[in-house]
């Protein structure tokens, strides 16, 4: 298994390089033959894909692996299509025509059509604060008074990161509204509106529930009759629970969602040698249907052909989604860029992506069992997309086919020079990461330092992540400065976002930790001395001992975050769990503080007691640690993040 | 304090007498682990340390098995608590002593050693060049520096519980003690792995897979600033914290314990 793993990424590997590492002469047979951004020409590359379909290891692992669609096209013709795998690997079904796929973050750009829409007759106005479209006191978790507009939304620039709190619904028939959805599942504004990317599901859905009260119908509704009916989408669904298309929902049953798992076998070949190989597993996760109540953010599901129906559109010159030329070539304009250059880094909710002869623009998504990809190039008009039941096999593997790669040697010139980042040097962060209330030292965790990254510069304040080796592409960033003084490192709409003292608060947050297993070394020590009657307790031993349980249980508490998270797929967690997990943290912290107070009574109090004062202070360092850390890090917050 | 440096002169006046093949032979692994660690890998050096602090109570205590020298604190005029101390500040000592010239050697090797980054090395110097880049906090110096203080740890964490045996029980009257020792400690290695398999097996892989990786997360978040040296005190930390417990314990043990 593993050699016909390595044999067919050997070969694919190889078509790859071969294809985009050729001059334009090596394809160039036939001089009107169409030439893709790449500068492959299209025979080339499809009678090359073509090979390695019917390549036999190929064709053999078809039947045995998950399904990964994808298509090529150019304006509004189909040049390539792919079914490969099985939407069901048990019962052998082979994806094909009919199989759907949920399309995940893809759907955002569908509210933000449907927002262009509105803009162009006028609805809406793209600057205008949102809570202009909403109730009164819609907003609960609001830390500024600046305007939200629409355009920081769809800019991913509304100052909300991720939401902390899970918002599936097992059963769908007793879903909330979209709005009382997502008042439930607020997430804490972390960051001033306009200024820092923040990636986030939330504020998306929010732009759906505006685009519902702004055109008087419901969100689903709405992509039905203005996005779907013009292009002809049969084949797709956008609600929550696919009852605006029972045939999508037939059909999604079907599709099985898979893992795939590495495991270790021994494998006695021919000539009866046992060698130990590295198997790829499917692993069934079932339907995996995606239930998330605040649906606009990633519902839509739909075939392959519907994919490349609605990309198509984007490229085309009749503009079907559109009143107006200028609105999809505003759609594709860019609203944020790179430094002070003319490269978008993002276009109105499209993510854009530069290789090195062309750009791209187009979404990606990925829900609890299915990934997709969708990108295309207005300007040559060539679009791929594909779709995916298992999240470890994304589709994107044409795309370097016809888009090429971005390397820094054809991007810039052999001539690069390199991008000196000392003065960014420091701690960043990605700004999805929760940064308040319960999750917030989570963010700490997650935080890397920029020193060892290698970079070449493009302009001023912006760079190539460059990787030396040929078989990665290269990553363009810019650097931002925010009003607080803070820096960001921008790529499309990720920030990675500096961390003031960075050190001193890990260091806290250690602290934390440590006092944690200290506490049970120390518990076990006073068992151990009682046990012998030799403890020669501190004043107020009862509430110094609660206060060292309590250092170990919310140390307990903030693991069981994590756990949880992990174990969900990042869903959240429940109201309930953090509920529970907030309340046990402040009665933690209330014991943490009445031992603190003990602890500092028995320092200074006249009692004579073996090594009393060193007792004393070390058990007060430590009380005071953990209090500091549960008030740094919100531990106690789990109303407000 | 006097009364305590007296009992470690105390000891160290005992080892003199002690058998020298085991001095002998910590000497020579040491210098064998060293030898490996500047030819190929320098994180190799780090087993030296192991050696010592592994063979490093049994050699202090050796006396008292061939010349019968325990005898000696029943008539010298100090305390139980006094001596248990001593013990566990020489040992300590010496081996944080020795741990940390070991360390320096380790960083001068891999500074200026031309046969050094060999075949392993390299292997996991690619495996982190291939991942450097946006997202990968930790490098390869502060995944070795925080190694090496946790093997420190660990060993440090062996030498208390070693401590406490003794004074728990006394010294083995048993022949090989040492190699007894050894097996122990495969036997406790092979008994967490048994444990653990169980519980795999029991409550199924999959629930423990979270608690892991939250484990790692937080081990990698606190290893990739500063090369390392804010895991590296945490881990000397727990080492220290966990061996003044055993601390603690012995002096409870040996007061209990009839002589």
């Amino acid at each position: 298994m593993k050699r016909i793993l390595r044999k067919t990424a050997a070969f694919f590997a190889a078509a790859v390089l071969t294809v985009c590492t050729q001059p334009f002469t090596a394809f160039a047979d036939d001089e009107d033959d169409l030439k893709c951004p790449s500068s492959a020409t299209v025979s080339s590359v499809i009678s090359l894909l073509k090979k390695f379909d019917a390549y036999p290891d190929n064709i053999e692992r078809s039947n045995k692996s998950s399904a990964n669609v994808q298509l090529i096209f150019h304006g509004d013709e189909i040049l390539y299509t792919r079914y490969y795998g099985c939407t069901n690997i048990e019962e052998h079904t082979l994806a094909d025509e009919n199989s759907v796929f949920e399309w995940g973050s893809i759907s955002k750009t569908f509210v933000w059509v449907s927002i262009m829409q509105l803009w162009e007759q006028g609805k809406v106005d793209l600057e205008t604060d949102i809570r202009t479209y909403l109730h009164d006191n819609f907003f609960e978790h609001l830390k500024y008074d600046d305007p939200i507009t629409l355009m920081d939304i769809m800019n991913h620039k509304g100052g909300w990161c991720e939401k902390f709190y899970d918002s599936t619904s097992e059963d769908m028939a007793e879903m909330l509204s979209l709005e009382e959805a997502l008042k439930n599942v607020e997430p804490a504004q972390t960051y001033r509106p306009g200024e820092v990317s923040s990636y986030s599901n939330w504020a998306a859905a929010l732009a759906g529930l505006i685009v519902q009260r702004v055109s008087g119908m419901d969100y689903v509704d709405y992509v039905h009759k203005n996005i779907f009916e013009p292009l002809g989408m049969e084949h797709t669904s956008a609600g929550p629970d696919f009852t605006d298309n029972p045939w999508v929902r037939e059909q999604r049953i079907k599709t099985i969602c898979y893992e795939i798992e590495l495991n270790n076998k021994y494998v006695e070949s021919d000539d009866g040698l046992i060698t130990e190989e590295i198997i790829e597993e499917y692993k069934s996760k079932g339907n995996c249907l995606f239930n998330d109540q605040i649906y606009p953010c990633g519902s839509i599901t739909g075939t392959l052909g519907d994919l490349a129906t609605y990309a198509q559109a984007f490229v085309n010159d009749d503009h079907p989604l559109f009143k107006n030329a200028e609105t999809q070539e505003k759609l594709l304009s860019g609203s944020s860029f790179y430094g002070n250059t003319d490269i978008p880094s993002f276009s109105y909710g499209f993510d854009v992506k530069e290789y090195n002869y062309t750009r791209t623009f187009g979404h990606t998504g990925a829900t609890f069992g299915c990934v997709a990809n969708m990108e295309f190039d207005p300007v040559s008009k060539f679009g791929v997309v594909g779709l995916s039941n298992c999240r470890d096999d994304f589709p994107s593997s044409l795309c370097s086919y016809v888009f090429g790669r971005l390397k820094a040697k054809k991007y810039i010139g052999k001539n690069y020079e390199k991008f000196d980042l000392t003065p960014y040097s420091g701690y960043y962060s990605d700004t999805r990461t929760h940064a308040a209330g319960l999750g917030k030292f989570i963010l700490y965790m997650d935080a890397f330092s920029i020193d060892n990254i290698n970079a070449v510069k493009v302009a001023d304040k912006v760079f190539l992540e460059y990787h030396s080796e040929d078989y990665y592409d290269d990553t363009i960033f810019g650097i931002v400065e925010h009003s607080d003084g803070r820096r960001g490192i921008v790529n499309s709409c990720s920030e990675y976002l500096e961390i003031k003292y960075y050190i001193p608060k890990l260091c806290l947050l250690a602290g934390f930790m440590i006092c944690g297993i200290a506490s049970l070394f120390i518990l076990l020590a006073k068992r151990k001395l009682n046990k012998a009657g030799k403890a020669t307790p501190l004043s107020f031993a009862h509430i110094i001992t609660a206060g060292q349980f309590a250092k170990i249980v919310s140390l307990a508490a903030i693991i069981s975050i994590v756990v949880i998270r992990i174990k969900g797929d990042n869903d959240g967690l429940t109201k309930t769990e953090g509920m529970v997990i907030g309340i046990t943290q402040i009665v933690c912290m209330v014991l943490c503080v009445l031992a603190l107070l003990a602890s500092a009574y028995s320092f200074i109090a006249k009692k004579k007691l073996p090594y009393g004062k060193i007792r004393s202070l070390s058990c007060f360092t430590g009380n005071l640690i953990t209090v500091s850390a549960m008030i740094f890090f919100e531990m106690y917050n789990f109303w407000c993040c | 304090m006097k009364k305590i440096i007296d009992l470690m002169r105390v000891d160290l006046i005992s080892v003199k007498g002690g058998n020298k093949g085991i001095f002998f032979l910590i000497l020579a692994f040491t210098a064998i682990f060293v030898v490996i660690g500047m030819l190929s890998e320098a994180l190799f050096m780090a087993l030296s340390i192991v050696v010592l602090g592994v063979l490093l109570v049994p050699f202090i205590t050796m006396a008292e098995k061939t010349h019968n020298a325990g005898k000696i604190f029943t008539v010298i005029p100090t305390d139980r608590k006094s001596i248990v101390i001593s013990r566990f500040t020489l040992t300590t000592v010496i081996y944080t002593v020795f741990s940390v010239i070991i360390f320096i050697i380790f960083h001068i090797m891999e500074k200026f050693s031309d046969f050094h980054n060999n075949a392993i090395s390299k292997d996991v110097r690619n495996l982190y060049e291939t991942k450097n880049g946006f997202g990968t906090g930790i490098q390869i110096k502060a995944l070795e520096n925080s190694i090496f203080w946790f093997i420190f740890a660990v060993t440090l964490m062996i030498m208390a519980g070693q401590h406490r045996r003794y004074f728990k029980n006394g010294i083995s009257s048993k022949k090989n003690s040492l190699l007894r020792s050894f097996l122990k400690i495969l036997g406790g290695i092979a008994l967490v792995y048994a444990v653990a398999a169980v519980i795999i097996f029991i409550f199924n892989i999959d629930i423990l897979k979270p608690a892991l990786i939250v484990l790692v997360n937080m081990i990698f978040a606190l290893a990739a600033p500063m090369n390392g040296l804010l895991l590296s005190i945490t881990l000397i930390f727990i080492g220290f914290g966990f061996t003044l417990y055993q601390l603690v314990c012995s002096v409870v043990d040996y007061e209990a314990r009839e002589l």
